[in-house]
């Protein structure tokens, strides 16, 4: 099973998250705020489709939304493999921070 | 689409519909046209506008550049189906291809030659205006026979015979011929020298011992002979026909 980027890791645990809100606005302004860096719109569209072609996500079109100019919203949501490969990504984070207690910046100690 | 008074510019709209690369054209639309109807309600139609009218020229790079690589692809998925065909169809490919190349040369050969033919004696920046005098006989339509004719302002020929004109596709171009004798014993003496010589040998001769005998011959008879000179007797009807040996 190919590997996650950090990117379609964030992606996929804001999909899990918003749950029946997740697609492209919601979850461009999810990222935005837990990362804090603005997301190009155009940028959300690529590793969404690229997690849909993995098989880590589905979509499902909604019905047409005035608000829209009458056009529908697509709605993304996580298959089984997106769970697994996300279950295997928190299992290799809490391996790579395992043990480590707490981190302390000193600008002395670089000196 | 509805056009009230909420919804995008519809040249925005339209120019944004035809830029856009990523994900679905009608779901991409539709999110820029919630996130501009958003901007509209908190910070007006200008700013909306403008925000709208960005995300259209910032869309554009991107689409020629993606429009750029795709074409590149194809190009590249082009060659390697063509390759592949020759490669399945070798007999085929080996035909047309050589048929090709063949056709190419020829032509790439035949413009060399009409343009070195076009070219010929060009060199003279007045060569349109000139003309090569033609000799003819200076008595015009008279009949010449028996006139005299000056040559080298020291021989007066009397005219014995006409021939034709010879055909151009000889070597043997001249304008009248004159016996050896009257030109007289300077041109004898060095004849194979400075004027290309002509033998008429019996039809049984044997070739390579005549070549042997006449070389002694110059060599001996002919003071400026050393022993580098190489005597040299090709036929001569195969001179044209073979420009390269000779």
């Amino acid at each position: 099973m190919p590997t996650l980027s950090k990117l379609e890791e964030q992606i996929l645990l804001g999909v899990l998250r918003l749950g029946d809100d997740a697609y492209a606005i919601p979850i461009r302004n999810y990222l935005k705020e837990v990362i804090g860096e603005k997301l190009s719109i155009g940028g959300i569209y690529v590793p969404l489709d690229r997690l849909v072609r993995k098989g880590f996500l589905t979509t499902f079109q909604s019905d047409p939304i005035p608000e829209r100019g009458g056009m529908s919203r697509r709605y993304y949501k996580l298959t089984s493999d997106g769970m697994i490969a996300l279950e295997k990504a928190r299992e290799i984070h809490n391996k790579l921070w395992e043990g480590i207690e707490q981190l302390k910046y000193s600008p002395e100690r670089e000196k | 689409m509805n056009n009230s008074k909420f919804s995008s510019p519809g040249l925005a709209r339209w120019t944004l519909k035809r830029v856009i690369i990523a994900g679905n054209r009608d779901v991409v639309l539709g999110d820029f046209e919630e996130l501009y109807r958003e901007i509209l309600q908190k910070r007006g139609r200008s700013q909306a506008l403008l925000w709208y009218w960005a995300q259209v020229f910032l869309s554009i790079p991107p689409f020629f550049k993606s429009l750029f690589i795709w074409s590149f692809i194809m190009f590249k998925n082009y060659l390697k189906v063509a390759l592949r065909n020759i490669i399945k169809h070798k007999g085929y490919s080996f035909i047309s291809i050589s048929g090709l190349t063949l056709g190419m040369v020829c032509c790439i050969f035949i413009f060399l030659w009409v343009q070195d033919e076009l070219n010929f004696d060009r060199f003279h920046k007045n060569a349109d205006n000139i003309y090569r005098v033609i000799v003819k006989y200076p008595g015009g339509n008279k009949d010449p026979l028996g006139k005299i004719l000056r040559y080298r302002n020291n021989y007066d020929l009397t005219v014995t015979g006409i021939i034709e004109n010879v055909d151009s596709n000889s070597h043997l171009g001249f304008d009248f011929v004159v016996p050896i004798q009257i030109i007289g014993e300077q041109t004898l003496r060095t004849w194979a020298w400075d004027n290309t010589s002509y033998l008429l040998l019996q039809e049984n001769a044997d070739l390579d011992g005549f070549r042997k005998k006449i070389a002694g011959i110059i060599m001996k008879e002919d003071k400026r002979s050393t022993t580098k000179t190489r005597v040299d007797i090709p036929p001569c009807f195969f001179r044209h026909s073979n420009p390269l040996i000779f």
